[in-house]
């Protein structure tokens, strides 16, 4: 690994950047996520910032179970990151479907679609939820950058 | 006007849709024929101030194809117009001049319940995917989604023969 690439890496893992898209959920972990990036829990003092563009982002937070209609939205979106990518699945929909399961316009979780690095369960997620799993994502980027090179 | 005033006028005007109210604030009609029921609605909307739109809810019947209209005026009383229409040839007149806010519901009856709504503006597939193969009305009886393969998204029911 370069000096530049180190260079990179530091930045990864000391401020990822992350990208919200919605697969199909409800709403309500969506709700969660910004409270998690809001100042009352306030994701961002550790250098986790919020982006609109993929192409920017290490990490995709997807909510809801993934519908026909967003499948090759989320593929689309996912193949722009830039590697090493992340991404965490939040809610129990994105995790499994959930209670959209087997419906005639979902396909099931994220992980149908793209690779998933962290689950995290529950109706609707709490945001301490999304920082603790947010915190052992940034645990394991040291592997993952090393399966990424 | 309130729930009794609602019962009263209904009865009179239209005796066969046998409106009666077994909740406070709901009222609740027979099903009627298409016509009868536009003509009800009219009714409803210019004559007992019942302007605002709610939602329609449609249901399987077998042979038929339940629309239920749900209405409501500036007394909060919820009236329960509904009409039934045969499931081989399903088809009503958009209500959207009346209550512009029920073309999205009927929008759902084209997508989900295959009915045929004339004077219903063109636009997107509402609320299916863009993607869905026509003529597949996900929330009819018959339709099985063990047959719907969301790969290729088509619907494969088994053939006759396969079946036995």
């Amino acid at each position: 690994m370069g000096l530049f690439d180190k260079a990179i890496a530091w930045g990864e893992k000391n401020s990822p950047w992350i990208i919200h898209f919605n697969a199909g959920a409800c709403n309500g972990c969506d709700i969660e996520v910004v409270d998690a990036l809001t100042p009352q829990y306030d994701l961002e003092r550790l250098g986790i910032l919020q982006q609109g563009s993929p192409k920017h982002a290490d990490v995709l937070v997807c909510t809801g179970a993934v519908t026909l209609q967003t499948r090759d939205r989320l593929k689309q979106i996912y193949d722009q990151m830039s590697t090493p990518k992340f991404v965490i699945a939040v809610g129990t929909c994105a995790c499994t479907g959930g209670i959209f399961d087997s419906c005639y316009c979902v396909t099931g979780g994220i992980d149908t679609v793209v690779p998933v690095d962290a689950y995290i369960p529950g109706c609707a997620v709490r945001p301490e939820a999304i920082i603790d799993a947010v915190g052992k994502l940034l645990a394991t980027f040291d592997q993952k950058e090393a399966k990424g090179k | 006007m309130n729930t009794e005033e609602t019962i009263l006028a209904l009865n009179k005007h239209f005796p066969a849709l046998e409106a009666v109210s077994n909740r406070p604030l709901r009222v609740f009609t027979a099903f009627a024929e298409p016509k009868a029921f536009e003509e009800t609605l009219r009714y409803a909307n210019l004559t007992l101030g019942y302007h605002k739109g709610k939602h329609i809810i449609g249901t399987d019947e077998g042979e038929n194809i339940g629309l239920s209209y749900i209405i409501s005026n500036d007394e909060d009383v919820l009236l329960v117009l509904r009409e039934r229409v045969p499931k081989s040839a399903p088809h009503v007149h958009s209500m959207g001049e009346l209550y512009p806010s029920l073309m999205l519901h009927e929008r759902e009856m084209v997508d989900l319940f295959g009915v045929q709504v004339s004077g219903l503006p063109e636009g997107p597939r509402y609320p299916l995917p863009d993607c869905w193969p026509d003529g597949e009305y996900p929330m009819r009886k018959e339709w099985n989604p063990a047959y719907f393969n969301k790969q290729t998204v088509t619907y494969e029911p088994p053939k006759q023969e396969d079946a036995k």
